[in-house]
């Protein structure tokens, strides 16, 4: 064990112990930082403690908040989210821990357990998924459709959620990121500039419901196992309220995958669309998902454009966050080009 | 001199995914060598176009703003355009060609918005070459993923 994993462990234990009830002679082993996303840092650790006189073990993950963060979301959010569907049809991990207060580990933090013999997609390899793509396609979409099935009356949300009115949801949310590409761009962005545009002078419908959003929601972000069946639905740090259409394009989105007519390498999209229209009871009129696919592609633009930004100010090192600031946005400029197209020549159309 | 940047970044590409990663621990340190390995490679595409890429496109960009600055309804945006379009780019080095890009590309989005709020043959043909310009920047600067 390396000494920064040894002085996290040491300090972990320590605050493992003062916190949960009745815990003695604890121990934490095997910690090690993996890949889980650009805007925390995550490890993976086994605690070992008494309970009551017997032995116990658990496998853990930890979410640390980095120095500088890609996503400037509340973990509390995030941990909320989590809550909000346990045992519910939506698979999430159970939490353990929130912890904002930075004596325990110098940054806030927040534990839940780990989701063993089960691994997350691949992205950028054809057929992620193999033989199950099949029924890894069909979860996946109708597991979206049970994150948008509950009101937000059901489910029972702090005050970390503002709710939109049902014609304003997407303007919050553009708002948001159009002032994220005003302080994050290194240079200046024509194409991306262009779309939003477009996009304030072509509204979209408004929401039919206002839902909970994953805002990540997408191949990648969920664990597998052997079966093809999903164990877990990860990464909910830019959750929100607001219209479901945003996670349905975002889980459209091309660039996730090599088979860009199968989202994610898994089922082609019209089928997707079908079970998660099945399991929410929510439609997709064609315009307005068009126009929350140029959102997507504004949006994960904006997310690059921060990914550079901290690289470039030498904030954040990681070489997942150099990567992120140039091949995926490239992704995203191609995907953009093409979906404008489309938006343009429907505008031809009408006129 | 010999070998290329490019080719260096290449050669030891393989160096990195046989040779080095293999050998460190598995998750964070392996997956962020992965990341390394990649960058490599884009950045090795990247050095042989990089300097023909930015020139191409400030040469572009000049040629439809003194095209462009021709009917626009702005005066202001008329000088601007016709003293950025009758510039040319000196110097080769990337740093260089980057500032006028730049710069260039803030225009580029001042003119682009003043086509939108035009409803002229003039605004309807510069905002048809602003987006066929867009797609000819985008797709010169594609990478290329190995294939896994």
């Amino acid at each position: 064990m390396s000494d920064g994993m040894e002085e996290i462990a040491t300090r972990f234990a320590a605050y493992f112990a003062a916190h949960k009830d009745g815990a003695a002679n604890v121990a934490v082993s095997d910690i090690m930082r993996i890949h889980g996303g650009a805007s925390r840092q995550t490890y993976r650790l086994r605690v070992s403690y008494d309970l009551d006189g017997a032995p116990v073990e658990e496998r853990l993950i930890l979410r640390r908040d980095p120095e500088s963060s890609l996503i400037e979301t509340e973990r509390s959010t995030e941990v909320d989210a989590l809550r909000a569907y346990q045992g519910s049809d939506v698979p999430v991990p159970k939490i353990h821990f929130l912890e904002n207060d930075p004596k325990w580990l110098d940054r806030p933090f927040f534990v839940m357990e780990e989701i063993t013999e089960c691994a997350a997609g691949r992205v950028f390899q054809p057929l992620p998924y193999g033989e199950h793509r099949q029924k890894v396609g069909t979860a996946f979409w109708r597991a979206l459709g049970a994150i948008h099935k509950p009101s937000v009356e059901e489910l029972g949300l702090g005050p970390n959620f503002e709710v939109p009115a049902r014609n304003e949801a997407w303007h919050v949310v553009l708002d948001h990121w159009e002032r994220v590409i005003d302080e994050d761009q290194l240079v200046p962005q024509p194409l991306v500039r262009a779309a939003i545009r477009w996009l304030r002078r072509n509204a979209p419908s408004p929401a039919t419901r206002i839902c909970f959003i994953h805002g990540d929601y997408r191949h990648g972000n969920f664990l597998v196992n052997e079966g093809g069946d999903i164990c877990a639905i990860l990464d909910w740090e830019m959750c929100h309220l607001g219209d479901p259409l945003e996670d349905v394009a975002w889980a459209m989105d091309s660039i996730w995958s090599v088979d860009g007519d199968h989202p994610g390498g898994m089922i082609p999209e019209e089928e997707g669309l079908a079970l998660w229209s099945e399991v929410s009871g929510l439609e997709a009129n064609p315009d307005d998902l068009l126009w929350w696919k140029i959102f997507t592609a504004v949006k994960g633009s904006a997310i690059w454009m921060s990914s550079a930004r901290e690289f470039a100010d030498g904030r954040n090192m990681d070489p997942v966050i150099a990567f992120s600031g140039w091949y995926p946005a490239q992704a995203h400029a191609e995907a953009l080009i093409e979906l404008m197209k489309q938006a343009r020549m429907g505008e031809r159309n009408e006129a | 001199m010999k070998p290329e940047v490019n080719e260096i970044l290449t050669g030891l590409l393989g160096a990195v995914i046989t040779d080095i990663a293999p050998h460190l621990p598995e998750g964070y340190p392996q997956g962020s060598m992965s990341l390394v390995a990649l960058l490599m490679m884009f950045s090795a595409q990247e050095y042989d176009r990089a300097a023909e890429v930015r020139f191409n496109e400030n040469l572009a960009m000049r040629g439809l703003f003194v095209d462009a600055a021709r009917d626009v309804p702005d005066p202001d945006l008329q000088r601007r355009l016709l003293k950025a379009g009758n510039e040319s780019d000196e110097s080769l080095l990337i740093s260089a060609l980057n500032a006028s890009n730049c710069e260039l590309k803030e225009l580029l989005v001042e003119l682009h918005l003043a086509t939108e709020m035009n409803d002229t043959p003039w605004a309807h043909n510069t905002d048809e070459l602003i987006w066929a310009m867009l797609e000819e920047f985008t797709a010169a600067r594609k990478l290329d993923l190995p294939a896994f």
